[in-house]
């Protein structure tokens, strides 16, 4: 195994008598674009919270980077790398653009020293400044780096939320639905942003996705999910000509997939 | 067992009484979403609304009760339902302020038409008695149990039977979906909003035979109710009249055990806030869930004060000159500076932070008590003792934030008040704190160089702290931490899912606002000579809040605004105004939060109220930058 980045096993998660996710075993590598596709309800973004320690019903492991982190907090994965955005998006509406990618790096610098939250090191100031301006460039939203957050386009908003989990040390980033609000331009530079992570950055992606156009074209592999359970798995060609998956999820035709 | 009969029966009765306050409260944020504060402040109207009938204008007490239950209850209700309207779309801190606001506009409108003594309230339910074995029963303690439980059953019935209790909780789920379907949810929550006052004006008029008149005892203690709602979940009508009776036999069982226990005294009477303390802290159903996710949203935090300038430099230049310009009121102007500190730490927390917090007048009796503890009690010098009181706060602070991890918005508020009432009733009069007569020595500095003792040297002391803190405050918000303050106010989870630990933060912010406010608790007594609990109740707390939110959303300059509106302003106004001032603060943070008075209004009034005091203080060294601290109100 020589990236292994998000391993998870058996993951279960139950709200009450509902299992929203069931028995769900996937992995998402360094240097690759995964993507985790299903309709509505299928439990991605369920199966998103139990990653990233948000859920605490979860049941089964989750693995990063070869640790196991099942039991671990939120914050804990964060450090070890494990970097996420929002479906629902989770902006500081009142800061800046550059404030909120900022403060991708320096949740990470805080982390859970109450010495690191109040107190910067000397040398953090740079490498926050390098990390922002990177990110802000990577997502092409320089121009916006003075305006309020609260103030911008869905579009806009999405890109600031890219930019700040750029702008931290994550080397593995799972993105709820990135691109959703995004027109089609918007979209296809968005899908460029992301194969450039992957490829210079050896970064690991874990996608949800319902732009097919965007999953097809960017992912390397894709998982697909129906009422919490995988159905399949394979490349994205696979996924296209798989029945099974043309059933459950792109509906009858393959107009849908191959938009 | 046969001599804890008699105690299981009286409180069955309180119990009772807290069971329908809760239900009324329950009912009424089941439908709108918004949680009374102010569901007390109905109970307290309705019983002095009894007294004027009954006593005042010599109606007979049924004719009394008829018209309080008939008329005015009913109209409180619509009232009420108004102002839950306007709040609906508001913040969950506008929310709270709101009813907050409303529940000090009528203890202060109790306290102008009937002054501040507790009047007594005559019994009007038969006092005599019959036997159950060999224990004696009082007719108004089975009146009142047989009436609570009908009135229970018959409010779950309607619940879960009628056209109208149906569509009541059609519009819990939907509201839209129940106006397809022609029913009005506004009539409905109309009809909530009524039968929920109804409740909270019986339970008050059965509680003031055991009480007295006093408005705010009758305030607090029909605040009972959320203890019963807690037991309840905030949302079974059954289980809330449940937890009121298990709270109601709980006090009165234990007064029959603490009764010899001095440091134990406080236990019955607080039962009710360990219960709602403890029940917050530890169950959390799928509802509360829900309302509390949703409770976070925020509109706007502060962007904090400039850096300093030469408006600051002319501050500090008029403060200076302040003990020799005002006479004989310098003690206003020293309690006005400490002021400062205890508000602007608030601000802190509030405006910056996000968070709420009803406790904060505990957080300053602490740091006065140990002050008093460490400055004469062990004689350590002046400087260290009051080091010692700050730090003697923020274990405190530290505990109160273990709620702040677990919950936000209104239950947040609701534990923090809880925390602050249990502090008052179970520690104040201990020895830890004041002490059984409530009164302890507060020394002045005799520092090596500067005999601090007389009113000119300790102002400038107190100057001296006040310039630290606030320099202090500048910096923190400057720094790491204020960023991740304003991050956390926003979007806890983001902070945490890129690698900050938000309970940590949270933990911080808590314990740098109760240091804050020991100091101020601790220089407050200095300058008065004495303290005791007077100054530092729940109600300070809240007044303090209130008066926060319509002060502005900065913390340096917001906390000066609210300082000079609480300590200073009242110094040179007329004594009657004294009187007004619980229902104009009040009354003033209803309209500012229901939004009846826009930001550019509140701006006006702020600025008004600030020169009446001489204006340097009020006046910010920074460009004029305020939006309202807890409102979306249009710029």
């Amino acid at each position: 195994m020589i990236a292994a980045g998000l391993v998870v096993r058996d993951l279960v998660v139950r709200f009450g008598g509902h299992t929203a996710v069931d028995q769900l075993s996937f992995d998402a590598p360094l240097g690759q674009l995964t993507g985790l596709i299903g309709p509505n309800g299928a439990g991605k973004t369920t199966t998103f919270n139990a990653c990233s320690g948000l859920s605490a019903r979860a049941e089964g492991s989750v693995m990063l980077f070869g640790q196991d982190v099942s039991s671990a907090g939120p914050s804990a994965r964060a450090q070890l790398g494990l970097g996420r955005t929002f479906q629902r998006m989770q902006l500081f509406d009142s800061l800046s653009v550059a404030d909120n990618v900022r403060l991708g790096r320096i949740a990470h610098l805080a982390g859970s020293s109450p010495l690191r939250q109040v107190l910067a090191r000397r040398s953090d100031h740079e490498l926050v400044e390098t990390a922002t301006e990177s990110a802000l460039g990577r997502c092409g939203i320089h121009d916006l780096r003075d305006r309020q957050v609260r103030d911008l386009s869905t579009g806009q908003r999405r890109l600031v939320e890219l930019a700040r989990v750029i702008a931290g040390p994550f080397r593995l980033l799972l993105l709820d639905e990135p691109s959703s609000g995004l027109d089609d331009r918007e979209s296809q530079r968005f899908g460029a942003i992301l194969m450039r992570l992957v490829e210079e950055d050896d970064r690991g992606i874990l996608l949800v996705e319902h732009d097919m156009a965007l999953v097809m074209e960017t992912c390397d592999h894709l998982y697909v999910l129906d009422g919490g359970r995988l159905i399949f798995d394979g490349t994205p060609t696979e996924v296209q000509t798989s029945e099974l998956v043309q059933h459950a999820y792109l509906g009858t035709g393959r107009s849908d997939a191959a938009r | 067992m046969s001599d804890l009969l008699p105690f299981v029966i009286a409180g069955l009765a309180s119990g009772s009484i807290f069971g329908l306050a809760g239900m009324g409260l329950v009912l009424t944020y089941k439908t709108s979403g918004i949680f009374n504060f102010a569901h007390g402040a109905v109970a307290t109207a309705a019983a002095y609304t009894f007294h004027e009938l009954r006593t005042v204008r010599s109606m007979p007490w049924p004719l009394a009760g008829a018209i309080t239950l008939g008329v005015f209850a009913p109209a409180a209700g619509i009232g009420l339902e108004r102002i839950a309207r306007r709040l609906a779309d508001a913040s969950t801190a506008n929310k709270i302020v709101g009813t907050l606001g409303l529940l000090l506009a009528v203890q202060g409108g109790a306290t102008i038409l009937y002054g501040s003594s507790v009047l007594t309230f005559q019994p009007f339910l038969p006092t005599g008695t019959f036997a159950i074995g060999s224990t004696q029963v009082g007719y108004d303690q089975a009146i009142v149990v047989v009436l609570a439980l009908i009135a229970a059953a018959a409010l779950y019935g309607f619940f879960r039977a009628s056209r109208t209790g149906i569509a009541m909780r059609g519009v819990v789920d939907d509201p839209s979906l129940l106006s397809l379907s022609g029913t009005s949810p506004v009539r409905v929550r109309v009809q909530a909003w009524v039968i929920g006052s109804i409740f909270a004006a019986l339970s008050g008029i059965l509680i003031a035979p055991q009480l007295g008149l006093d408005s705010i005892l009758l305030t607090l203690l029909v605040v009972q109710a959320f203890g019963a709602a807690a037991i309840g979940r905030f949302s079974s009508l059954p289980l809330t009249h449940v937890g009121g009776l298990i709270i109601g036999i709980g006090a009165s069982v234990s007064t029959r055990f603490v009764g010899d226990v001095p440091t134990l005294a406080g236990v019955p009477s607080s039962l009710p806030f360990i219960v709602l303390f403890v029940v917050l802290l530890t169950f959390r159903s799928p509802a509360m869930d829900e309302r509390i996710a949703g409770g976070r949203e925020r509109p706007s935090a502060s962007l904090g004060e400039r850096t300093p300038s030469l408006g600051v430099a002319v501050v500090v230049a008029s403060l200076v000159v302040v003990p020799f310009v005002v006479g004989s009121k310098l003690p206003v102007w020293t309690n006005g500076l400490v002021f400062v500190i205890l508000l602007a730490s608030l601000a802190l927390l509030v405006n910056t932070s996000g968070q709420v917090s009803l406790c904060h007048a505990g957080f300053a009796a602490v740091g006065a008590a140990t002050f008093s503890h460490l400055a004469s009690g062990a004689g350590l010098p002046w400087l260290v003792a009051l080091l010692g009181a700050g730090l003697a706060a923020v274990p405190i602070g530290a505990v109160v934030a273990i709620p702040a991890i677990r919950l936000s918005g209104i239950f947040l508020a609701l534990a923090t008040f809880g925390f602050g009432i249990l502090l008052e009733r179970m520690v104040f009069n201990t020895s830890i704190m004041f002490g059984a007569f409530g009164n302890r020595p507060a020394p002045r500095p005799d520092l090596l160089i500067i005999e601090g003792t007389s009113d000119h040297a300790f102002y400038f002391v107190v100057l001296a702290v006040v310039l630290l803190t606030a320099a202090a405050l500048w910096a923190v918000q400057r720094s790491r931490l204020g960023i991740l303050l304003r991050a956390l106010a926003d979007a806890p989870v983001a902070l945490n899912t890129h690698g900050a630990n938000s309970n940590v933060t949270l933990v911080l912010v808590f314990c740098i606002t109760a240091f804050l406010a020991g100091l101020a608790g601790a220089l407050l007594g200095a300058s008065s000579g004495s303290i005791s609990g007077v100054g530092f109740g729940p109600f300070d707390s809240l007044t303090w809040l209130v008066v926060l939110a319509i002060s502005g959303s900065s913390v340096l300059r917001t906390g000066a605004i609210a300082a000079v509106l609480l300590a200073i302003a009242p110094a040179y106004l007329p004594t009657w105004f004294t009187d007004y001032r619980s229902l104009g603060f009040g009354a003033l943070a209803l309209a500012a939060s229901t939004s009846l008075i826009d930001g550019a209004g509140l701006q006006r009034i702020r600025a008004s109220l600030a020169t009446t005091a001489p204006r340097r203080v009020a006046r910010s060294p920074v460009r004029d930058r305020t939006r309202h601290s807890f409102g979306e109100v249009a710029p």
